[in-house]
């Protein structure tokens, strides 16, 4: 598996190079390779499925145009999913008088519920409605794309050290909404 | 395992699972969509700079770079502009001493606001200097001085050639009396007369610097009954002050006479100029500092027949310049001794500034004076000098209204 990782990453700063070059091609190729998790991380953030699109599809807007300023082609992946956040952040302050969309009747009746003592969709997706886009891009950055405190400094402007205190009060928050309810 | 880090995996959980609902797209579709739209800079590497310098920061808060580099490039260009324009333009400068300019005041009668102007000898390039009254140019010309009344008392104000703002001191604590006084040659000391503490209408001659630092007595008050000084100046070689001294006639035991007495500017070698009894005041050094010229009464009593006369410093060589009927006031000496320059006042409330070459003191003055109708020209003899040249018509100038009340104190 460690070998797989090591011959793709080659692989990966290749096609970054192409596409910072101007490939079309291969920048379709990094596109199919991040598109979905950069839509997820955009989705925990917008809350609906239309500002999730137009996040992503400006994120990647935002990718073609400054791919050349990359300097760790092997880093693209963080990168995008910074920029995604990023946009959907904006997008959802530019939207913010716009109602939140009900997502309960994209999700699965056996999932509105908790039976195995897990956190209800339909709860979480009310519980982020009441976070500000600021809290919602911390969270999905922690646990969707999986950054560490340090990584999401990077992509916020806030400190390790503050990103940490706000997860803490963040989480502490959810759990008094989420289990009270 | 603590209650916060179970929540925490059930929340991990439960995103991760809240993230799977996000919308699927076309990735063909969002590539094509974002290279049409994205772009990309046309200037190769200067482009990508600029656009990393300009594009916002990725967590959308804080200056971009770029913004700040232009800040303070402005910021930087603004300073070198400020530096190098006070080198290469330096503030225009009050004074226009040495090249024969005049300087008076003009302004209406009593306290009211006066102003101070500069004109060419020839009686051209009017222009306006500052507020204030009696304004006097240094014997050197690098220093234009002038007093301010205000509540506080009268206050002189001395600006150098240089530019920059006049420098400000307290001559004397009270607004209440017109303060005489004269520049040194070279602008530093001024010489001005000061009431006394005792007796509010005796004044004593003091000297000092400009900056407001405490002068020092080189004369007292004079010590005989209703007796005061005059006018004052300052020699251009810096040696000696001439100023008037009103006295009682002890002949007549009425009418009062005038004296001009000269004394070293350490107070030393006080003595008296002129002895012929009548109004002799406003006195000015001829730049050599060996004559001065005053306006005396031509009969030693009546004062409107007043007339310019120039006296050696030793007392010798009295003599009368002008022979007009008009009342002459306020003589000031070009700098090359070519000239003097004075008032004249023929009809009561209008004067006339004149000069006179010293060359041929015969010759009459030539003079401005405004038409009664308020635009500009010249008036034919006799209410005024004919002009020193052959034309008929002087150049037409600016209109100004010389009112009877202005005073003139400059030097050509």
């Amino acid at each position: 598996m460690t070998g797989l990782l090591m011959q793709e990453a080659p692989r990966l700063a290749s096609t970054v190079r192409l596409a910072a070059e101007g490939d079309e091609a291969a920048f379709t190729r990094l596109v199919v390779l991040h598109r979905e998790s950069m839509a997820r991380v955009a989705f925990v953030i917008c809350g609906d499925a239309e500002a999730t699109r137009d996040a992503v599809q400006s994120a990647w807007s935002i990718a073609w145009r400054r791919l050349p300023t990359l300097r760790d082609p092997e880093r693209v992946g963080p990168w995008l999913l910074g920029i995604a956040a990023n946009e959907a952040r904006h997008l959802v302050r530019a939207r913010r008088r716009r109602p939140v969309v009900d997502i309960s009747e994209t999700i699965e009746p056996d999932e509105r519920t908790d039976p195995a003592g897990l956190i209800g969709l339909v709860d979480l997706q009310r519980a982020l409605a009441d976070l500000t886009p600021d809290d919602r891009r911390l969270l999905a950055l922690r646990y969707v794309a999986g950054f560490d405190s340090t990584e999401i400094a990077r992509h916020t402007g806030l400190s390790a050290s503050g990103v940490r205190s706000r997860l803490a009060r963040l989480i502490e928050r959810l759990r008094t909404d989420i289990d009270h309810d | 395992m603590t209650d916060e880090t179970m929540f925490e995996r059930r929340l991990a959980n439960a995103l991760g699972r809240f993230a799977l609902l996000a919308p699927p797209m076309d990735d063909e579709l969002v590539a094509v969509t974002a290279i049409e739209l994205g772009g990309r800079p046309k200037l190769g590497r200067l482009g990508q700079l600029a656009e990393t310098l300009f594009a916002p920061r990725p967590w959308g808060r804080g200056m971009r770079p770029g913004y700040l580099l232009v800040f303070l490039a402005l910021l930087l260009a603004a300073i070198v502009v400020a530096t190098v324009g006070g080198f290469v333009r330096r503030e225009s400068p009050l004074v226009t001493g040495r090249n024969g300019s005049i300087v008076y005041s003009v302004g209406p009668n009593g306290h009211q606001a006066v102003q101070n102007v500069a004109i060419d000898a020839d009686g051209q390039g009017l222009h306006q200097v500052d507020a204030g009254r009696c304004p006097v140019y240094s014997h050197d010309g690098n220093a234009l001085a002038w007093l301010s009344y205000e509540d506080a008392g009268a206050f002189l104000l001395v600006a150098d050639m240089g530019g920059g703002g006049p420098r400000k001191s307290l001559l004397v604590e009270s607004a209440q009396r017109s303060v005489a006084f004269d520049l040194s040659p070279d602008g530093s000391r001024v010489a001005w007369l000061r009431p006394t503490s005792q007796d509010p209408t005796a004044t004593e001659l003091f000297v000092g610097p400009t900056d407001g630092s405490a002068g020092t007595r080189i004369a007292a008050a004079p010590s005989g009954p209703g007796e005061s000084y005059g006018s004052l100046s300052w020699s251009p070689d810096g040696r000696s002050i001439v100023f008037a001294t009103y006295r009682r006639d002890t002949a007549t035991g009425g009418s009062r006479r005038t004296a001009i007495e000269v004394v070293g500017v350490d107070g030393s070698d006080r003595r008296s100029v002129t002895t012929r009894p009548g109004p002799e005041d406003v006195l000015s050094w001829s730049p050599d500092s060996r004559s001065i010229a005053y306006v005396g009464s031509s009969d030693g009593v009546d004062s409107s027949t007043d007339d310019v006369f120039v006296i050696g410093i030793d007392g010798m060589g009295d003599h009368r310049l002008t022979t007009s009927s008009s009342t002459p006031r306020a003589p000031a000496w070009s700098p090359d001794g070519g000239y003097l320059a004075f008032l004249v006042s023929g009809d009561g409330q209008t004067a006339r500034l004149a000069t006179l070459p010293l060359a041929a003191p015969t010759s009459a003055p030539r003079c401005r004076d405004p038409a009664p109708n308020g635009s500009y020209g010249h008036r034919t003899a006799p209410s005024c000098f004919r002009p020193r040249s052959s034309r008929s018509t002087p150049r037409r100038t600016e209109p100004t209204s010389f009112r009877s009340t202005e005073s003139f104190a400059g030097r050509l």
